[in-house]
């Protein structure tokens, strides 16, 4: 019934690679470091973006976090997650930035809701369906929607968000589901009969 | 990691944590919440220009080579034939010093890594901030917080200099904020420390709104006092044993949140660095023996300082002037 999104992204690296990059990475390898900014920047870009909801600012963000792997390559541990480190990075400058730009949408800008127009071909419903569960989502408290979107949107294992978050996995556990429940809710609540 | 799912970065359904939590609902129910897993991911990821985010990929990748090759140890330089030797010389020092340039930056860095997250309100304003694990703190003017980045792995722990209030989000992990003389240990509720070290009579005043702390001397633990719903007790500078409050503690206590002032039986001092830190203003005290005396003021919504130095004057027979940057409090007979 509904058609998934045409430019669907390339799948991250497996965890594998990530291990691999990290102990390459701790012998100083240059060519590690250009594979895993290759595999891995245009998505931390995306999720840079979703806190300053401008380029620049999500461009130096990415850049800042790379230098900053680069020159803490030997202390990276191979058995902690590098995903997880690379978003922890990004989302801590992302954090330092919003706060310098006194920018207080927090995650997902406002601008999102109106920038982003709707393919010509879907129906007047799945558009009005798609600007609820954006309200629904924006409307969630933040560090909820935060789990959330880290968990379905760049596909972070419950680990890693917590590791990113710095909560436990059972609390991110936790996030999760009230923010499915939540959804699920207010979607339930404007639409009676569709509950299969 | 994500062993599940190791070839793919959107796993079909939500993660089997998810489902796990999920599967104590009705089969419905949990149909219908999958479904909304998968609408989500449909309609909600921002898919923002892909073909920009390439081009400021090239941007990064350009200046992280420069970076790159401005560390790795350069090729030998091409020396024209006359070159002298004192060229290669500065060369080396100039390599040595850039390598101990990035050597202090990574230092510097790591050194600030250590270093724990400090918030401060400013004077005039009001200052709220989510901690990692949820809870909220709203930091009265001139407050200061500090917390440790690892905040939340084993224990939660703050330190505060001055007045706040607080929500705590229910944890295992205990809550704890430290004053200069003492700790307040919580599980999940809601209440007001103010502990300014500088007051005229310095002390930790905490007011409970919901739930139970537990409020301690920082070097006698033993004689702890455990605060419910609606109470408020003071540890004073030099005290080991927290004494109870009258229930009017509450109210006033919490009125700074609502943009209220009110101090029920405080040293002139007292009032006086409160209104100084609330509308960031210099308020003096001629002669300074006023300042121990004792003032009562309950205002629900003033407009601004001078409203509260009106009434503070009215109500003691003390009159007030502007002085540049704000006021002073002197005693007209003295004049």
């Amino acid at each position: 019934m509904l058609n998934p999104p045409a430019n669907q992204a390339a799948p991250l690296p497996s965890d594998d690679s990530f291990a691999q990059w990290s102990r390459r990475l701790q012998s100083s390898d240059q060519r590690a470091f250009s594979e895993l900014f290759e595999a891995m920047h245009t998505v931390l870009l995306r999720y840079a973006w979703r806190f300053t909801g401008e380029q620049e600012g999500a461009r130096d963000i990415v850049q800042d976090a790379f230098l900053k792997l680069w020159q803490i390559r030997q202390e990276i541990d191979p058995k902690r997650s590098l995903k997880a480190l690379l978003y922890t990075m990004v989302r801590n400058l992302a954090l330092n930035h919003r706060r310098a730009a006194q920018h207080t949408n927090g995650l997902f800008p406002e601008d999102d809701l109106h920038d982003l127009a709707p393919p010509a071909d879907q129906t007047v419903e799945a558009v009005l369906l798609q600007q609820r569960l954006r309200r629904f989502i924006q409307e969630m408290p933040e560090r909820r929607r935060e789990a959330f979107m880290l968990s379905r949107f760049e596909g972070l294992s419950h680990e890693e968000i917590a590791q990113v978050m710095n909560l436990t996995p059972r609390t991110v556990n936790t996030h999760i589901v009230l923010a499915l429940k939540d959804l699920r809710k207010r979607l339930g609540a404007l639409e009676p009969d569709r509950t299969t | 990691m994500n062993e599940l799912h190791p070839h793919s970065r959107r796993p079909a359904g939500p993660p089997p944590e998810v489902l796990e939590a999920l599967a104590h609902e009705r089969a419905a129910d949990r149909a219908a919440l999958v479904e909304t897993w998968h609408l989500a991911g449909h309609y909600l990821r921002p898919e923002p220009d892909e073909a920009a985010f390439r081009r400021l990929g090239v941007e990064i990748w350009d200046h992280l080579e420069a970076a790159l090759q401005a560390e790795a140890p350069a090729p030998p330089p091409a020396r024209p034939a006359h070159a002298p030797l004192r060229l290669v010389r500065l060369q080396t020092v100039r390599r040595l010093a850039l390598a101990a340039c990035v050597a202090l930056l990574v230092g510097v860095g790591l050194f600030l890594w250590q270093q724990p997250v400090t918030v401060t309100a400013p004077y005039g304003q009001t200052a709220g901030l989510e901690l990692p694990d949820g809870s909220d703190v709203v930091l009265n003017s001139g407050a200061t917080l500090r917390y440790r980045r690892s905040f939340g792995e084993a224990a939660r722990t703050v330190t505060l200099d001055g007045e706040a209030f607080f929500a705590v989000t229910k944890d295992e992990a205990p809550f704890v904020v430290q004053t200069f003389n003492g700790a307040v240990t919580v599980l999940g509720t809601q209440f007001n420390v103010r502990a300014w070290p500088d007051d005229l009579d310095p002390a930790t005043d905490v007011a409970v709104l919901s739930g139970r702390v537990r409020l301690a001397a920082r070097h006698a633990a033993t004689q702890a006092l455990t605060l419910g719903a609606g109470e408020s007790a003071r540890l004073a500078a030099r005290s080991d044993a927290p004494v109870a409050l009258d229930e009017v503690g509450l109210e006033n206590a919490l009125a700074w949140r609502n943009g209220g002032f009110k101090f029920s039986n405080h040293a002139l001092g007292t009032v006086t660095r409160e209104l100084a830190r609330r509308y960031a203003v210099r308020v003096e005290v001629t002669p300074k023996s006023l300042l121990d005396k004792p003032v009562a003021i309950l205002k629900e919504n003033p407009l601004g300082a001078e409203e509260i130095l009106r009434d503070i004057c009215e109500y003691n027979g003390y009159a007030y002037r502007a002085i540049p940057g704000g006021y002073e409090i002197y005693q007209p007979d003295a004049e």
